[in-house]
């Protein structure tokens, strides 16, 4: 099933995992409505990382929500595996998210409450009845992100950077096919960010991840295998990247 | 420059107007509970006062056996007696509408002037004329339970039979504003007993009295010189024999009242305290609330240049407007209501002359307590505003961190020693985090759930001392008062009356006990030592029976603590000019106190009196006979009285279904305390954690989960609050019970084990209830915007 791990980015030769046709969405506020996305037409691929880019205010969240079935476009239809999720009941959406989506947010949103380890089996617990393949998950994926040793300390007593580890590894225990990262290295060091983006490149290319990525540093573009940018909520580039560059070779 | 910090207070205000008018209306309810009950209680006590003044009413009452008339000439001329009226007051029967036999005091007043002292006041009709024989003035509450008026008849029970007496007029009188009977009846019914004024020329013929008085009052010029009249009174009056000497404090009626307004006062108190202290939990926890949401502002604020003393004054104002708001709409309400419930009061209670009058103590209290609850409350949030430092202040807000003094141990418990499920962690932990938070809301329940607790024991414990004394104590069924001294032979008439299983004589008699400076006065009760119409429940135990033998005495536990003596100890008792010094045999548990109980052969022996018995406790064969045999009694030679057991019980019960309304109205009002406390309380609670909540809505956790988790965390909050609300609840009513007891009535302190469970249950329904508002907000939360929002 390891299809996608070759360096050319898998075309529309298969039917995609996501498909969005005529997508737009305007927030009513007031009597002045903000039109965030418009006229989006878009297919992703199993295994792609995409690198979206755009000024602040151009839609990029707004692309993500919709995504990940936060929220419902005002028009058009955002179809997974063929299924459109515009149209699915807020239950169904929610099985939709606990299956297929991880999310990782800026502010990584650790429930501060929990122990690195408990985020972690808060999200498998979603999708697993049995104990021992919780543990089991939770003990993998913070081994994954190199935090085995932090494992029962609580967010406060982490780094931002450990801190987002841990929201990638609470992402992955659902182990969904599409992650979906909000400035994922925006409130990150330089150091810390390339190791972030380090894994997120391993998980596309090596676990066939659908990632989508969205930042406003175009210095990240190269290490996806491809480019979305946006502006004023219509996309205005959408590029292949047939040789993506090593996080670790990234600058800015 | 400060002018701008304070415009925000109203914009902070009315940002947050549900939450700050909730707490406006806490301390608004606190404050209307304070003043209206204040205001209230203090009108009906002047309106006491204004009673006992312009009747007259007479600083001290003797009773003596019989004097002729002329004494009361000679009371007049002794040094500081202002004012003195002699009179027969006789006990007997008297027949009813519906030909039901009642006990009547017949009270004799001249036909042609108002008594000089204990005057009364016409409520319906007139007042006596000379003309008037066979005419009588019932006190209202007598006149008002039988629907009687002016023109209609009653028959009065005299020793030629019975007299008709026709109503002139429905009177009021100081003397039995609460239709009390004697100390040991204070809660007489008008069902089984009334006061009639008569012309005293007619009752004085009729009972065969011609120019005989039997009880002396006397109003004094100078009140701390009243001791030493009464002695000269005792002095004039010696020769005919002194039972005994009343001050007014101890006239029963007047001492009911004043139980009644210091209950009322403590009620006017403790309430609104309680509410108050709620109040403040409540303001504390918004505050601090407020303050933390505010952090970067004040940060900005800090930075710019405004000081602490701006900063603080700025949340204090804060306090102050919810302060004002509360006390101005409070003080509104509550002196609006205490109009109602003076004249409400005033109805039930019959008080006649009434007085509404401005009172500004409350109103500036009632101002003075708002702010310094609010400022209080608020001082501690302000003065943390006012610390934090402008560079922390701006960064965005940490997260509550768990890392100190929580111990995973709690929840092992909880999930009863097994790996504890993530709906429980997720629960207690929440609990934990803000703890001081919790502190103030769990200190919130437990005082909702300790006035629940007083609520409802206050019912355990009249029903446990209702059973107590009609049940345990009481063992008979019917009584009798003799107004003379009866034989062998009217002992053996009685047991021969159909139904009558068993009748024990006993012998009643007015005394003065003391010990020490403590003096009080009680009824003494002699009995036989073998008697068993009386149940006796001693202290550490006894023989009750030879502890009588012995020539002891037993002193109901109200008279014992009034004297403070216990077993072992002695105390003079005087009575009809003689005393005897008596050991305290035994300290006997009963609810109705004013009695001192000793045998027939000491009564006789040490105390001089004749032989013979003026009492009789009967046992009837079944409440069926109960009526016929008060009947038969009646008959008797000599009857003063007949009291038939289960309508005492009645009348009692009566009295406190009125009482109970209050207590289900407290009841509620708790409930609403503790949801509105949790409501506010888990609002805050759910607002500061949108973020993650929304989180583990985006991961795909049901909304069920979101519900239980916080469903489980406001029933920590209730299960934290359980434990030391009812035993604070237990405690604080008890020692309201302890402070409602009197020498002559003692409510046995009773909770039963189905109260704890009520109660509980009770708050813990409101607190779920309250949390639902919450659960729906999450259930309703825009994810995609609450799992992006900065802190
Ligand atoms: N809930 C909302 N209500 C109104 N306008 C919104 C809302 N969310 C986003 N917008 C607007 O939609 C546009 C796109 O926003 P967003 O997707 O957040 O941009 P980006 O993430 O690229 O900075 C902006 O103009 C923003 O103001
Ligand atoms: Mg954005």
């Amino acid at each position: 099933m390891n299809d996608s791990t070759s360096d050319t980015p898998p075309l529309s030769t298969s039917a995609p995992l996501l498909d969005l046709r005529g997508v737009a969405k305007v927030f009513e506020s007031g009597q002045a409505n903000v039109t965030a996305l418009s006229d989006v037409d878009l297919a992703f691929q199993k295994g792609e990382l995409i690198v979206v880019l755009g000024p602040s205010g151009s839609g990029k969240t707004t692309l993500l929500n919709l995504l990940g079935g936060l929220d419902r476009p005002t028009s058009g239809s955002i179809a997974y595996t063929g299924i459109d999720i515009a149209t699915l009941s807020d239950r169904d959406l929610g099985r939709f998210r606990r299956e297929h989506i991880g999310f990782v947010f800026q502010f990584f949103n650790l429930i501060p409450t929990l122990t690195a380890r408990e985020n972690v089996e808060f999200a498998a617990e979603l999708v697993m009845q049995d104990r021992h393949s919780v543990d089991e998950t939770a003990e993998r994926l913070l081994n994954l992100v190199g935090l085995s040793e932090r494992s029962d300390h609580f967010p406060s007593q982490l780094s931002g950077g450990e801190q987002q580890r841990v929201a990638i590894a609470r992402a992955l225990a659902k182990d969904p096919d599409i992650l979906l990262c909000d400035e994922p290295t925006g409130n990150l060091d330089f150091r810390t960010g390339q190791q972030i983006l380090a894994l997120l490149q391993s998980l596309t290319s090596e676990r066939g991840k659908t990632c989508v990525l969205v930042t406003h540093n175009s210095a990240i573009t190269p290490i996806g295998n491809r480019a979305l940018r946006l502006r004023d909520g219509r996309v205005q580039s959408d590029e292949v990247n047939s040789e993506p560059v090593a996080a670790a070779d990234v600058e800015w | 420059m400060n002018k701008k910090i304070h415009l925000l207070v109203l914009r902070d205000i009315l940002a947050r107007r549900y939450q700050f008018g909730a707490l406006m209306v806490i301390i608004g309810l606190g404050i209307a509970v304070y003043v209206c009950l204040t205001v209230a209680f203090e009108n009906i006590g002047r309106s006491y006062d204004r009673t006992y003044r312009e009747t007259n009413f007479a600083d001290f009452t003797v009773e003596i056996d019989s004097a002729p008339a002329s004494t009361v000439e000679e009371i007049r001329g002794l040094p500081n007696v202002e004012a003195v009226v002699g009179r027969q007051v006789i006990d007997t029967g008297l027949v009813a509408p519906g030909d039901r036999l009642v006990q009547a005091r017949l009270v004799g007043v001249p036909a042609d002037r108002r008594p000089e002292v204990n005057d009364i006041v016409i409520e319906v009709g007139r007042y006596l004329q000379p003309s008037d024989t066979d005419a009588l003035l019932p006190v209202l509450a007598f006149a008002d339970f039988y629907g009687l008026k002016p023109g209609d008849t009653l028959q009065v029970q005299s020793p030629s039979g019975l007299k008709d007496f026709e109503i002139a007029g429905i009177v009021s009188s100081p003397e039995y504003l609460i239709l009390a009977e004697s100390k040991q009846d204070f809660l007489a019914s008008p069902r089984r007993f009334g006061v009639f004024f008569l012309p005293e020329t007619r009752l004085e013929q009729l009972f065969g009295r011609e120019g005989e008085i039997n009880e002396v009052g006397v109003v004094v010029s100078n009140e701390a010189a009243r001791e030493e009249t009464l002695s000269a009174v005792e002095g004039v009056l010696a020769p005919y024999g002194v039972k005994v000497a009343t001050f007014s404090e101890d006239q029963p009626s007047k001492a009911a009242t004043e139980l009644d307004l210091e209950g009322g006062r403590q009620f006017a108190t403790l309430l609104p305290a309680l509410i108050l202290a709620v109040g403040a939990f409540a303001i504390y926890i918004a505050m601090s609330r407020l303050v933390h949401a505010q952090r970067t502002i004040i940060g900005l604020f800090r930075a710019v240049g405004y000081g602490t003393v701006a900063i603080i004054g700025h949340y204090l104002l804060i306090a102050a407007v919810i302060a004002a708001a509360g006390a101005a709409g409070g003080i509104a309400v509550g002196y609006g209501l205490s109009y109602a419930l003076t004249d409400a009061y005033a109805a039930a209670l019959d008080i006649p002359l009434v007085t509404n009058e401005f009172q500004a103590v409350p109103i500036l209290v009632g101002v003075l307590v708002s702010l310094l609850v609010s400022l209080v409350a608020a001082a501690v949030p302000a003065w943390s505003a006012a610390r934090l430092l402008p560079a922390s202040a701006m960064r965005p807000s940490p997260e509550v961190a768990l890392t100190k003094g929580y111990s995973s141990q709690v929840e092992r418990v909880f999930a009863l020693g097994r790996r504890p499920p993530m709906l429980l962690r997720v629960s207690l932990r929440n609990v934990w985090r803000a703890p001081r938070r919790t502190f103030y809301t769990v200190g919130a329940i437990s005082l909702a759930l300790l006035l629940l607790v007083i609520g409802f024991s206050t019912f355990d414990s009249m029903n446990f001392t209702i059973d107590k004394q009609f049940g345990e104590t009481d063992r008979w069924d019917v009584a009798a008062a003799f107004s003379a001294s009866k034989g062998e032979d009217s002992l053996a008439e009685a047991r021969a009356i159909d139904g009558v299983t068993m009748a024990e004589p006993i012998y009643m008699t007015p005394a003065t006990a003391t010990s020490g400076s403590e003096a009080t006065n009680v009824e003494l009760l002699a009995m036989e030592p073998e008697q068993r119409l009386h149940g006796f429940d001693l202290d550490g135990g006894g023989d009750a029976g030879e502890i009588l033998t012995r020539g002891e005495v037993i002193l109901p536990t109200g008279v014992a603590d009034k004297l403070g003596v216990g077993r072992g100890d002695r105390l003079n008792i005087s009575t009809g000019g003689r005393t005897a010094s008596l050991e305290v045999g035994g300290v006997s548990n009963e609810a109705m106190g004013g009695l001192a109980y000793l045998s027939m052969a000491t009564l006789e022996g040490e105390l001089g009196l004749p032989a013979g018995f003026n009492g009789l406790l009967i046992e009837t064969a079944s409440p069926s006979k109960n009526e016929p045999v008060q009947m038969a009694l009646y008959e008797m030679a000599g009857v003063a009285g007949v009291q038939i057991k289960d309508e005492m019980r009645n009348d009692f019960q009566e009295v406190l279904a009125l009482f109970s309304v209050m207590i289900w109205f407290v009841v509620a009002f708790c409930m609403v305390m503790a949801a509105a406390i949790v409501f506010n309380t888990m609002t805050v609670n759910v607002l500061e954690r949108e973020r993650e909540i929304a989180t583990m809505r985006t991961l795909g956790s049901s909304s069920w989960f979101v519900a239980s988790a916080l469903l489980g965390e406001s029933l920590a909050l209730g299960l934290l609050a359980v434990a030391p609300g009812l035993v604070l609840g237990t405690l604080a009513s008890s020692y309201l019970m302890a402070s409602f007891q009197s020498e002559f009535f003692s409510m046995l302190f009773h909770v039963s084990t189905r109260t704890y469970v009520v109660v509980a249950s009770l708050v813990l329904a409101a607190i779920l209830v309250s949390t639902l508002p919450s659960i729906r907000h999450c259930d309703r939360m825009n994810l995609a915007e609450a799992t992006k929002v900065l802190a």
